[in-house]
Protein backbone atom coordinates (compact mmCIF):
# COMPACT_ATOMS: atom_id res chain seq x y z
CA UNK A 1 0.00 0.00 0.00
CA UNK A 2 1.15 3.45 -0.94
CA UNK A 3 1.82 5.67 1.87
CA UNK A 4 -1.02 9.05 1.71
CA UNK A 5 -0.39 12.19 2.68
CA UNK A 6 -2.45 14.58 4.65
CA UNK A 7 -3.46 18.25 4.55
CA UNK A 8 -5.88 20.84 4.26
CA UNK A 9 -7.19 23.29 1.97
CA UNK A 10 -5.90 26.75 2.99
CA UNK A 11 -8.92 28.16 1.76
CA UNK A 12 -12.19 26.36 2.64
CA UNK A 13 -10.07 24.42 5.48
CA UNK A 14 -11.78 20.47 3.92
CA UNK A 15 -8.96 17.95 4.67
CA UNK A 16 -7.58 16.25 2.12
CA UNK A 17 -5.80 12.86 1.69
CA UNK A 18 -3.45 11.69 -1.50
CA UNK A 19 -1.17 9.67 -2.98
CA UNK A 20 2.37 10.08 -2.41
CA UNK A 21 3.27 13.86 -4.16
CA UNK A 22 6.32 15.88 -4.64
CA UNK A 23 7.30 19.83 -4.22
CA UNK A 24 6.26 22.16 -6.69
CA UNK A 25 3.00 19.59 -7.93
CA UNK A 26 -0.70 20.61 -8.13
CA UNK A 27 -3.85 19.18 -7.35
CA UNK A 28 -7.65 20.84 -7.05
CA UNK A 29 -9.05 20.88 -4.11
CA UNK A 30 -12.38 18.37 -4.38
CA UNK A 31 -14.18 21.17 -1.80
CA UNK A 32 -13.96 24.21 -3.34
CA UNK A 33 -12.06 23.70 -6.63
CA UNK A 34 -8.98 25.71 -6.19
CA UNK A 35 -5.67 24.89 -7.20
CA UNK A 36 -3.30 24.22 -4.57
CA UNK A 37 0.66 23.67 -5.21
CA UNK A 38 2.44 21.16 -2.39
CA UNK A 39 5.04 23.71 -1.09
CA UNK A 40 6.42 21.28 1.74
CA UNK A 41 6.10 17.73 2.62
CA UNK A 42 6.63 17.61 6.16
CA UNK A 43 6.57 13.75 8.28
CA UNK A 44 3.50 13.11 5.75
CA UNK A 45 1.43 16.09 6.22
CA UNK A 46 1.03 18.73 3.02
CA UNK A 47 2.01 22.39 3.22
CA UNK A 48 -0.51 23.58 0.64
CA UNK A 49 -0.56 26.78 -1.41
CA UNK A 50 -3.03 28.20 -3.85
CA UNK A 51 -2.14 29.19 -6.74
CA UNK A 52 -3.73 30.37 -9.75
CA UNK A 53 -4.63 28.34 -12.49
CA UNK A 54 -3.21 30.32 -15.37
CA UNK A 55 -1.53 33.97 -15.43
CA UNK A 56 -1.82 36.26 -18.40
CA UNK A 57 1.54 36.08 -18.93
CA UNK A 58 2.02 32.52 -19.38
CA UNK A 59 2.58 31.05 -22.42
CA UNK A 60 4.47 27.62 -24.13
CA UNK B 1 31.32 17.41 -12.53
CA UNK B 2 28.50 17.48 -10.10
CA UNK B 3 24.86 17.28 -11.26
CA UNK B 4 22.44 19.21 -9.03
CA UNK B 5 19.69 20.76 -11.63
CA UNK B 6 17.45 23.44 -10.31
CA UNK B 7 14.31 23.41 -12.51
CA UNK B 8 12.99 27.22 -11.78
CA UNK B 9 8.94 27.25 -12.49
CA UNK B 10 6.04 27.82 -10.94
CA UNK B 11 4.88 24.53 -10.18
CA UNK B 12 5.82 20.96 -11.25
CA UNK B 13 3.60 19.84 -14.24
CA UNK B 14 3.88 16.80 -16.35
CA UNK B 15 6.86 18.03 -18.24
CA UNK B 16 8.99 19.24 -14.64
CA UNK B 17 8.14 15.90 -13.34
CA UNK B 18 9.58 13.71 -16.45
CA UNK B 19 12.32 15.47 -15.50
CA UNK B 20 12.95 15.18 -11.84
CA UNK B 21 12.12 11.60 -12.36
CA UNK B 22 14.12 10.90 -15.18
CA UNK B 23 17.25 12.37 -13.89
CA UNK B 24 19.05 9.55 -12.12
CA UNK B 25 19.74 8.01 -15.36
CA UNK B 26 22.00 10.40 -16.24
CA UNK B 27 23.11 11.16 -12.82
CA UNK B 28 21.37 14.66 -12.38
CA UNK B 29 19.71 15.22 -9.24
CA UNK B 30 16.94 17.60 -10.02
CA UNK B 31 15.14 19.79 -7.75
CA UNK B 32 11.83 22.51 -7.96
CA UNK B 33 12.58 25.39 -7.18
CA UNK B 34 9.57 28.02 -6.89
CA UNK B 35 10.40 30.81 -8.98
CA UNK B 36 8.63 33.57 -7.39
CA UNK B 37 10.67 33.06 -4.11
CA UNK B 38 14.51 33.47 -5.18
CA UNK B 39 14.98 37.20 -4.72
CA UNK B 40 17.88 36.65 -6.96
CA UNK B 41 20.03 39.81 -7.38
CA UNK B 42 22.91 39.66 -4.64
CA UNK B 43 25.62 38.16 -6.79
CA UNK B 44 26.67 35.76 -3.68
CA UNK B 45 23.12 34.97 -2.95
CA UNK B 46 22.73 31.65 -1.21
CA UNK B 47 19.28 30.63 -3.25
CA UNK B 48 20.59 28.62 -6.45
CA UNK B 49 24.29 28.37 -5.05
CA UNK B 50 24.26 24.72 -4.77
CA UNK B 51 23.45 24.18 -7.97
CA UNK B 52 25.08 23.24 -11.20
CA UNK B 53 22.72 23.96 -13.39
CA UNK B 54 19.43 26.08 -13.59
CA UNK B 55 16.69 25.14 -15.84
CA UNK B 56 14.11 28.08 -16.45
CA UNK B 57 10.84 26.55 -16.69
CA UNK B 58 8.66 29.22 -15.45
CA UNK B 59 5.38 29.48 -17.66
CA UNK B 60 5.26 33.53 -17.28
CA UNK B 61 7.45 34.62 -19.83
CA UNK B 62 7.56 38.00 -17.85
CA UNK B 63 9.79 35.52 -14.95
CA UNK B 64 11.76 33.88 -17.49
CA UNK B 65 13.86 36.27 -18.86
CA UNK B 66 14.26 37.83 -15.71
CA UNK B 67 15.50 35.45 -13.80
CA UNK B 68 17.84 34.33 -16.47
CA UNK B 69 19.77 37.43 -16.27
CA UNK B 70 20.12 37.14 -12.88
CA UNK B 71 21.15 33.70 -12.20
CA UNK B 72 23.58 34.22 -14.96
CA UNK B 73 25.32 37.17 -13.38
CA UNK B 74 25.54 35.04 -10.31
CA UNK B 75 27.69 32.76 -12.86
CA UNK B 76 25.29 29.81 -12.96
CA UNK B 77 25.06 28.05 -16.06
CA UNK B 78 21.35 28.41 -17.79
CA UNK B 79 19.44 26.58 -19.85
CA UNK B 80 17.72 28.33 -21.76
CA UNK B 81 20.52 31.58 -21.58
CA UNK B 82 19.13 35.25 -20.63
CA UNK B 83 19.80 35.99 -24.16
CA UNK B 84 17.67 33.53 -25.54
CA UNK B 85 14.76 33.80 -23.49
CA UNK B 86 14.52 37.76 -24.36
CA UNK B 87 14.69 36.76 -27.80
CA UNK B 88 11.91 34.04 -27.91
CA UNK B 89 9.54 36.16 -25.08
CA UNK B 90 9.05 38.86 -27.73
CA UNK B 91 6.94 37.47 -30.97
CA UNK B 92 8.11 40.52 -32.65
CA UNK B 93 11.90 40.78 -31.59
CA UNK B 94 12.57 37.00 -32.44
CA UNK B 95 10.75 37.70 -35.91
CA UNK B 96 13.14 40.43 -37.03
CA UNK B 97 16.15 38.43 -35.87
CA UNK B 98 14.77 35.79 -37.90
CA UNK B 99 14.08 37.55 -41.06
CA UNK B 100 17.40 39.30 -40.95
CA UNK B 101 18.82 36.38 -41.17
CA UNK B 102 16.91 34.86 -44.25
CA UNK B 103 14.98 32.62 -42.05
CA UNK B 104 11.16 32.97 -43.19
CA UNK B 105 8.57 34.26 -41.04
CA UNK B 106 4.97 35.24 -41.98
CA UNK B 107 4.45 38.27 -43.26
CA UNK B 108 3.17 41.04 -40.25
CA UNK B 109 2.83 44.37 -39.30
CA UNK B 110 2.91 45.90 -36.39
CA UNK B 111 -0.45 47.58 -35.07
CA UNK B 112 -0.34 49.95 -31.96
CA UNK B 113 -3.33 52.25 -32.96
CA UNK B 114 -6.14 52.43 -35.25
CA UNK B 115 -4.41 53.81 -37.48
CA UNK B 116 -1.84 50.93 -38.06
CA UNK B 117 -4.92 48.82 -37.82
CA UNK B 118 -6.62 50.32 -40.66
CA UNK B 119 -3.36 50.60 -42.61
CA UNK B 120 -2.84 46.48 -42.40
CA UNK B 121 -6.15 45.67 -43.54
CA UNK B 122 -5.75 47.93 -46.36
CA UNK B 123 -2.07 46.46 -47.14
CA UNK B 124 -2.77 42.01 -46.42
CA UNK B 125 -5.24 40.59 -47.87
CA UNK B 126 -8.33 38.82 -45.71
CA UNK B 127 -8.28 36.35 -44.01
CA UNK B 128 -6.17 37.96 -41.25
CA UNK B 129 -4.95 37.22 -37.67
CA UNK B 130 -4.50 39.05 -35.15
CA UNK B 131 -2.75 38.67 -32.04
CA UNK B 132 -0.70 40.37 -28.61
CA UNK B 133 3.00 40.99 -29.22
CA UNK B 134 3.07 40.11 -25.36
CA UNK B 135 0.64 37.39 -25.08
CA UNK B 136 0.71 33.30 -25.31
CA UNK B 137 -1.32 29.92 -24.84
CA UNK B 138 -3.65 30.99 -27.97
CA UNK B 139 -4.84 33.66 -25.91
CA UNK B 140 -6.58 36.72 -28.40
CA UNK B 141 -5.01 35.23 -31.41
CA UNK B 142 -8.16 36.48 -33.28
CA UNK B 143 -9.19 35.24 -36.69
CA UNK B 144 -10.50 38.35 -38.96
CA UNK B 145 -12.39 37.15 -41.78
CA UNK B 146 -13.68 40.24 -43.14
CA UNK B 147 -13.39 44.32 -42.82
CA UNK B 148 -16.96 44.69 -40.36
CA UNK B 149 -16.03 42.32 -38.07
CA UNK B 150 -12.22 43.39 -37.75
CA UNK B 151 -12.59 47.30 -36.83
CA UNK B 152 -15.49 45.96 -33.86
CA UNK B 153 -12.79 43.83 -32.64
CA UNK B 154 -10.45 46.60 -32.69
CA UNK B 155 -12.68 48.35 -30.18
CA UNK B 156 -11.83 46.19 -27.75
CA UNK B 157 -8.11 46.38 -28.09
CA UNK B 158 -8.47 49.80 -27.69
CA UNK B 159 -10.32 49.74 -24.88
CA UNK B 160 -7.56 47.64 -22.96
CA UNK B 161 -5.96 49.03 -19.55
CA UNK B 162 -2.26 49.36 -21.26
CA UNK B 163 0.17 50.01 -23.89
CA UNK B 164 1.89 47.05 -23.98
CA UNK B 165 -1.34 44.97 -24.13
CA UNK B 166 -2.33 47.03 -27.23
CA UNK B 167 1.08 46.06 -29.01
CA UNK B 168 -0.32 44.05 -31.48
CA UNK B 169 0.65 42.26 -34.97
CA UNK B 170 -1.67 41.58 -37.97
CA UNK B 171 -0.92 38.81 -39.99
CA UNK B 172 -2.28 36.69 -43.32
CA UNK B 173 -4.08 33.86 -42.07
CA UNK B 174 -1.47 30.79 -42.64
CA UNK B 175 -3.80 27.65 -42.91
CA UNK B 176 -1.73 24.97 -44.19
CA UNK B 177 -1.28 23.37 -41.52
CA UNK B 178 0.87 24.03 -38.11
CA UNK B 179 4.12 21.82 -37.03
CA UNK B 180 5.80 21.60 -33.34
CA UNK B 181 9.36 20.63 -33.53
CA UNK B 182 11.19 19.77 -30.06
CA UNK B 183 15.13 20.36 -30.34
CA UNK B 184 17.16 19.88 -27.84
CA UNK B 185 20.87 21.07 -27.90
CA UNK B 186 20.80 21.39 -31.97
CA UNK B 187 18.75 18.44 -32.57
CA UNK B 188 15.27 17.98 -33.36
CA UNK B 189 14.01 15.01 -30.98
CA UNK B 190 10.40 15.05 -31.73
CA UNK B 191 7.93 16.80 -34.01
CA UNK B 192 3.78 16.59 -34.29
CA UNK B 193 1.47 17.93 -36.33
CA UNK B 194 -1.27 20.44 -34.58
CA UNK B 195 -5.06 20.52 -35.55
CA UNK B 196 -7.83 22.18 -34.57
CA UNK B 197 -9.88 19.80 -32.32
CA UNK B 198 -12.73 21.37 -34.54
CA UNK B 199 -14.31 23.66 -31.63
CA UNK B 200 -11.49 26.41 -32.00
CA UNK B 201 -9.86 27.68 -34.96
CA UNK B 202 -6.48 27.63 -32.85
CA UNK B 203 -4.70 24.72 -32.53
CA UNK B 204 -1.62 25.07 -30.24
CA UNK B 205 -1.77 22.58 -26.60
CA UNK B 206 -3.13 25.21 -24.58
CA UNK B 207 -6.45 25.22 -26.15
CA UNK B 208 -6.08 21.92 -26.81
CA UNK B 209 -6.24 20.04 -30.53
CA UNK B 210 -5.46 16.86 -32.60
CA UNK B 211 -2.68 15.79 -32.54
CA UNK B 212 -0.47 13.29 -35.55
CA UNK B 213 2.69 12.10 -36.20
CA UNK B 214 4.35 14.01 -38.67
CA UNK B 215 7.66 12.65 -40.95
CA UNK B 216 10.57 14.96 -40.42
CA UNK B 217 11.64 16.00 -43.75
CA UNK B 218 14.44 17.49 -45.91
CA UNK B 219 12.80 21.56 -45.42
CA UNK B 220 11.51 20.85 -41.29
CA UNK B 221 15.09 20.33 -40.63
CA UNK B 222 16.55 22.70 -42.76
CA UNK B 223 14.57 25.77 -41.18
CA UNK B 224 14.82 24.35 -37.61
CA UNK B 225 18.84 24.28 -38.43
CA UNK B 226 18.34 27.77 -39.87
CA UNK B 227 16.69 28.64 -36.65
CA UNK B 228 19.04 26.78 -34.24
CA UNK B 229 21.83 28.56 -35.88
CA UNK B 230 20.80 31.68 -35.04
CA UNK B 231 19.62 31.18 -31.47
CA UNK B 232 22.59 28.22 -30.62
CA UNK B 233 21.94 25.00 -28.77
CA UNK B 234 19.19 24.87 -26.30
CA UNK B 235 15.71 23.68 -25.72
CA UNK B 236 13.26 25.09 -27.81
CA UNK B 237 9.79 24.60 -29.23
CA UNK B 238 9.46 25.92 -32.77
CA UNK B 239 5.68 26.10 -33.89
CA UNK B 240 6.49 25.52 -38.35
CA UNK B 241 2.92 26.94 -40.14
CA UNK B 242 3.22 25.49 -43.39
CA UNK B 243 2.69 27.77 -46.70
CA UNK B 244 2.12 27.37 -50.36
CA UNK B 245 6.53 28.39 -50.35
CA UNK B 246 7.52 26.29 -47.48
CA UNK B 247 7.56 26.32 -44.31
CA UNK B 248 7.48 29.45 -41.77
CA UNK B 249 8.39 30.07 -38.51
CA UNK B 250 5.47 31.55 -36.31
CA UNK B 251 7.44 31.61 -33.22
CA UNK B 252 9.95 29.43 -30.89
CA UNK B 253 9.08 28.74 -27.14
CA UNK B 254 11.63 28.83 -24.70
CA UNK B 255 10.39 26.48 -21.81
CA UNK B 256 8.24 24.38 -24.13
CA UNK B 257 5.81 21.86 -22.96
CA UNK B 258 6.43 19.06 -24.64
CA UNK B 259 3.26 16.41 -23.22
CA UNK B 260 1.60 16.15 -26.46
CA UNK B 261 4.60 15.96 -28.69
CA UNK B 262 6.68 13.09 -26.49
CA UNK B 263 2.72 10.95 -26.38
CA UNK B 264 2.57 11.70 -30.19
CA UNK B 265 5.48 10.60 -31.23
CA UNK B 266 6.51 8.25 -28.71
CA UNK B 267 10.00 10.66 -27.55
CA UNK B 268 11.17 10.05 -24.36
CA UNK B 269 11.73 13.98 -24.34
CA UNK B 270 12.71 14.32 -21.17
CA UNK B 271 15.54 11.97 -21.42
CA UNK B 272 16.54 13.69 -24.53
CA UNK B 273 16.89 16.87 -22.08
CA UNK B 274 18.63 14.78 -19.53
CA UNK B 275 21.49 13.76 -21.93
CA UNK B 276 21.66 17.33 -23.13
CA UNK B 277 21.90 18.92 -19.56
CA UNK B 278 24.87 16.42 -18.68
CA UNK B 279 26.64 17.39 -21.73
CA UNK B 280 26.32 21.06 -21.04
CA UNK B 281 27.42 20.21 -17.43
CA UNK B 282 30.27 18.33 -18.60
N1 LIG C 1 -1.00 33.51 -38.88
C1 LIG C 1 -1.68 32.46 -38.45
N2 LIG C 1 -2.33 31.64 -39.33
C2 LIG C 1 -3.02 30.57 -38.91
N3 LIG C 1 -3.15 30.21 -37.63
C3 LIG C 1 -2.53 30.98 -36.70
C4 LIG C 1 -1.77 32.14 -37.06
N4 LIG C 1 -1.28 32.69 -35.93
C5 LIG C 1 -1.71 31.91 -34.92
N5 LIG C 1 -2.46 30.87 -35.36
C6 LIG C 1 -3.11 29.82 -34.55
O1 LIG C 1 -3.29 30.29 -33.23
C7 LIG C 1 -2.50 29.52 -32.31
C8 LIG C 1 -1.90 30.42 -31.25
O2 LIG C 1 -1.08 31.39 -31.88
P1 LIG C 1 0.40 31.70 -31.39
O3 LIG C 1 1.13 30.43 -31.23
O4 LIG C 1 0.97 32.72 -32.30
O5 LIG C 1 0.05 32.37 -29.99
P2 LIG C 1 0.58 32.08 -28.54
O6 LIG C 1 -0.34 32.84 -27.66
O7 LIG C 1 2.02 32.35 -28.47
O8 LIG C 1 0.31 30.52 -28.31
P3 LIG C 1 1.28 29.46 -27.64
O9 LIG C 1 2.23 30.20 -26.79
O10 LIG C 1 0.36 28.57 -26.85
O11 LIG C 1 1.90 28.74 -28.81
C9 LIG C 1 -1.46 28.84 -33.18
O12 LIG C 1 -1.03 27.64 -32.61
C10 LIG C 1 -2.23 28.61 -34.47
O13 LIG C 1 -3.08 27.49 -34.36
ZN1 LIG D 1 -10.71 24.08 -0.72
Amino acid sequence: MTQMLAGACPECETPLSTPPMIQGETMSCPECLLTLRVDEVQDGTLVLQVVEVQLRDWGQ
Amino acid sequence: MGGKVAIVADRVSWEERQLIDRGPEHGLEVEWVNDEALCLGDEDADALKSYDVVLIRSRSYTRGGLLASLAEAARIPVLNTAAVIQACENKLALRVLLRRAGVPVPDFRLVLSRQDFRKALAELPFPLVLKPIFGGMGKRVTLLRDPDTANSVYDYVEDLGHAFEQACLVEPFLGGGSVRCLVVGREIVATARFESNGTDWRNNAAIGSHHSVVERDAPITRIVDAVVEQLGGGIYGIDLFRTGDGYVVNEVNHAPGFRAVATTSGVDVASAIGRYVREVLG
